[in-house]
C-alpha cells in the first residue's frame, strides 16, 4: 500500500436495514472509490441525502461497508479487534457541539479520549494543554461548557479530537449549527492544524464558501461522488454543480454571471479579494 | 424563568474546607452523622453544636446561607417537634389534657431531635456547598470502587450522574425553547385550572423527551468515537490529592466522636 495513502476505500456499498433487519431496495451508497493522502484539506460538499454523513460514518467505523472496504491507516474497519487502534488514528467531530461534549469542566472534556486511552497523568495534562492552545481555548480550561459559544464549544470539541494526536479529523458538518462568527473560528482553526500540524482534514459541509477554502473538494450525489478535484477545477464547471442543485460561492457566482453577460472575466474566481480584483480590472478596461 | 435554578448549589471559593479532598469530606460528614446520634446529653449537643460551628466557620460561607437550607425544611421539623413533644414518655408530667400529655422526658426528646436535624442539615450542606457536583460524582464514583470488584457499577453510576450534571443546563436551556416555541402556537401553561396546567405540561414533556432521545444517541457515537469502552483501564485528569488539610481534619472530627463518646 502507498504509504501516502491515509484512506483507501474501494467500491463501497451501504444500506440502513429498517428494524426488521431488511435491506431497502435504495442503497445509501452505491459504490464509492475514493482515496485520500496524508496531510490533505479536502472538502466533500453534496446536498441532504447525498449520502455525505453516511460516508463520514464509515471512516472510524461507526458504521462499517455492506459491501466493499474501507482501509484508514492501514486498518481494515471491518477489524473490530482493531477499532480503538483505528479511533485514536482518526477522529471524528459532529454537528451539534451540545451533544459531543461529555464533561462539566472544558479541560476535562478535552482530555476525555485520553482518560479511555489510559495514558498517564502527566502527558495527559500536557496534551491537553497542548490541544486546548492549539485551538486557542487554553483560558476557558476551567469554565463550563454551558457558559460558551457554539463556535467555542465546537473548538473544545474539536481540541477533544487533537489531545488523541490523530493523523486526520473528519468533521461531519461542524458549522452547521453555527453562527458565521463560529463558522469563521472554526474554519481557522482546522486550516492552522492542517498547516501547522499536517493534520489530514476531511471536512463535510453543504457551504460552498468552505469547500473554496479547501485542497480539495469531492462532490456528492446519491450516494455516489461525481466530482473530484482542485476547487478550482470543482468551480470552472457551473452547470454541472447547478445542475446537484448546490450553487455557488458568492464570488464565483458574480464572477459567473458576468461572464454570461459578455464581460471578460478571469474564470472561475474563488475568493472575494479575487472577484473584486477581476472587476476592478474590467471597470478600469472599459473606462479607457 | 428556569435558568435561575442552581443545582447542588455549590459557592466557589478557597476556604480550609473547600480545598479539602472531597472523599475525605464525604467520610467526614458521614462520622458527624453517626457522632451526632450517640450523644444524648446537653453537653454532646454543645459540643456538637460547637463543632459544626467551627467547620462552617472556616468554610467562609455566610450563616444566612445555612439558614436559607433550613428553611424549606421547617414544616418537617415542626412535625418531629410535635411527635416527640407528645409521644416521648419519662419524668414527670408537666401537662395533660384527655390524651394529651406532655413529660419533661418529652421535652427533652423534642429539643434534641429539632438541634440534632438541624445540625444534620447544616453538616450535609457544608458538604454541598463547598463542593461542586463534579467532584462530588468524582468522589463518590472513588470511594464505591473497591465494590466494583463485586460487580457493582461504580464507573458507570458516576458516569450516568456526571452526563446528566452536564446536561442540565442544556436541558433546561431546550426547556426555556419549548416552552416558547409552544406559547407561539398558543398553548396557555399558565393560566386555567390546575388539570389544564397539567396537560399542558404534556405539550412540553414530549418534545423535551424526543430530543433527550436523540442527544443520547449521539452523545454516545462521540462518546465512542472517543474510545470509550467503559471504565476499564481508564486514567483520570482530575488528581484527587491528600494534604496535610485532611489529616486535620480526620483528627478534629474523631476527636469530636471521642468527646462525644466519652460525654455521652
Amino acid at each position: 500500500m502507498d504509504s501516502d495513502i491515509i484512506i483507501k476505500i474501494n467500491d463501497l456499498h451501504f444500506s440502513y436495514t429498517d428494524e426488521s433487519g431488511q435491506l431497502p431496495t435504495e442503497e445509501t451508497l452505491k459504490g464509492v472509490d475514493f482515496s485520500v493522502k496524508r496531510g490533505e484539506f479536502l472538502a466533500v460538499l453534496g446536498h441532504n441525502g447525498s449520502g455525505k454523513s453516511t460516508l463520514a460514518r464509515h471512516l472510524n467505523a461507526i458504521l462499517t461497508p455492506t459491501e466493499g472496504s474501507v482501509e484508514v491507516c492501514g486498518v481494515d474497519t471491518s477489524d473490530e479487534d482493531r477499532i480503538f487502534e483505528l479511533r485514536q488514528h482518526i477522529g471524528m467531530v459532529f454537528q451539534n457541539p451540545d451533544n459531543q461534549i461529555v464533561s462539566s469542566v472544558v479541560e476535562e472534556d478535552v482530555a476525555f479520549a485520553l482518560e479511555n486511552m489510559g495514558v498517564p497523568y502527566d502527558e495527559m495534562r500536557s496534551r491537553t494543554d497542548e490541544a486546548l492552545k492549539s485551538v486557542g481555548m487554553y483560558e476557558y480550561r476551567l469554565h463550563s461548557p454551558s457558559q460558551l459559544s457554539g463556535g467555542q464549544k465546537q473548538r473544545i470539541a474539536i481540541a477533544g479530537i487533537i489531545a488523541m494526536r490523530p493523523e486526520c479529523i473528519v468533521l461531519d458538518e461542524p458549522t452547521a449549527m453555527l453562527d458565521p462568527q463560529g463558522r469563521k473560528e472554526v474554519m481557522q482553526v482546522l486550516k492552522r492544524l492542517n498547516r501547522d500540524y499536517g493534520i489530514t482534514v476531511i471536512l463535510i459541509t453543504h457551504y460552498m464558501d468552505e469547500a473554496v477554502q479547501c485542497g480539495r473538494v469531492a462532490v456528492m450525489e446519491k450516494g455516489r461522488i461525481i466530482l473530484d478535484g482542485t476547487p478550482e477545477q470543482i468551480f470552472s464547471e457551473p452547470e454541472k454543480l447547478i445542475k446537484t442543485g448546490l450553487g455557488l460561492p458568492q464570488a464565483t457566482e458574480l464572477a459567473w454571471e458576468l461572464k454570461k453577460a459578455g464581460y471578460d472575466v478571469k474564470f472561475p474566481v474563488l475568493s472575494e479579494e479575487e472577484c473584486a480584483d477581476e472587476i476592478e480590472r474590467i471597470i478600469n478596461a472599459l473606462q479607457h | 424563568m428556569l435558568r435561575d435554578i442552581t443545582i447542588g448549589q455549590y459557592f466557589p471559593s478557597d476556604s480550609f474546607v473547600h480545598r479539602l479532598d472531597p472523599r475525605f469530606k464525604i467520610i467526614i460528614t458521614l462520622i458527624f452523622t453517626v457522632t451526632l446520634f450517640i450523644g444524648d446529653s446537653f453537653s454532646s449537643l454543645v459540643i456538637g453544636g460547637v463543632y459544626t460551628l467551627t467547620a462552617v466557620l472556616f468554610s467562609k460561607i455566610k450563616i444566612r446561607m445555612f439558614v436559607k437550607s433550613i428553611k424549606p425544611l421547617m414544616p418537617f421539623l415542626l412535625i418531629t417537634a410535635v411527635f416527640n413533644l407528645f409521644l416521648s414518655d419519662g419524668g414527670e408530667t408537666v401537662f395533660e389534657w384527655k390524651f394529651l400529655k406532655i413529660t419533661e422526658g418529652g421535652i427533652d426528646m423534642s429539643i434534641f431531635m429539632l438541634v440534632r436535624i438541624i445540625l444534620l442539615i447544616v453538616g450535609s450542606s457544608l458538604l454541598t456547598y463547598t463542593t461542586s457536583p463534579i467532584s462530588l460524582t468524582d468522589a463518590v464514583e472513588r470511594l464505591l470502587s473497591p465494590l466494583s470488584r463485586f460487580g457493582f457499577p461504580s464507573h458507570e453510576l458516576a458516569m450516568m450522574m456526571s452526563i446528566a450534571l452536564r446536561f442540565i443546563p442544556t436541558l433546561i436551556e431546550e426547556t426555556d425553547k419549548i416552552i416558547s416555541a409552544q406559547k407561539a402556537r398558543g398553548a396557555e401553561l399558565d393560566t386555567g385550572s390546575l388539570m389544564t396546567r397539567v396537560k399542558g405540561m404534556v405539550s412540553i414533556l414530549i418534545p423535551l423527551f424526543i430530543s433527550s432521545f436523540r442527544r443520547a444517541d449521539e452523545l454516545a457515537t462521540a462518546m465512542e468515537s472517543r474510545c470509550y469502552h467503559g471504565g476499564e483501564g481508564r486514567t483520570r485528569l482530575r488528581q484527587l490529592k491528600v494534604t496535610y488539610r485532611d489529616y486535620i481534619a480526620v483528627t478534629f472530627t474523631l476527636l469530636f466522636t471521642g468527646i462525644i463518646i466519652a460525654v455521652g
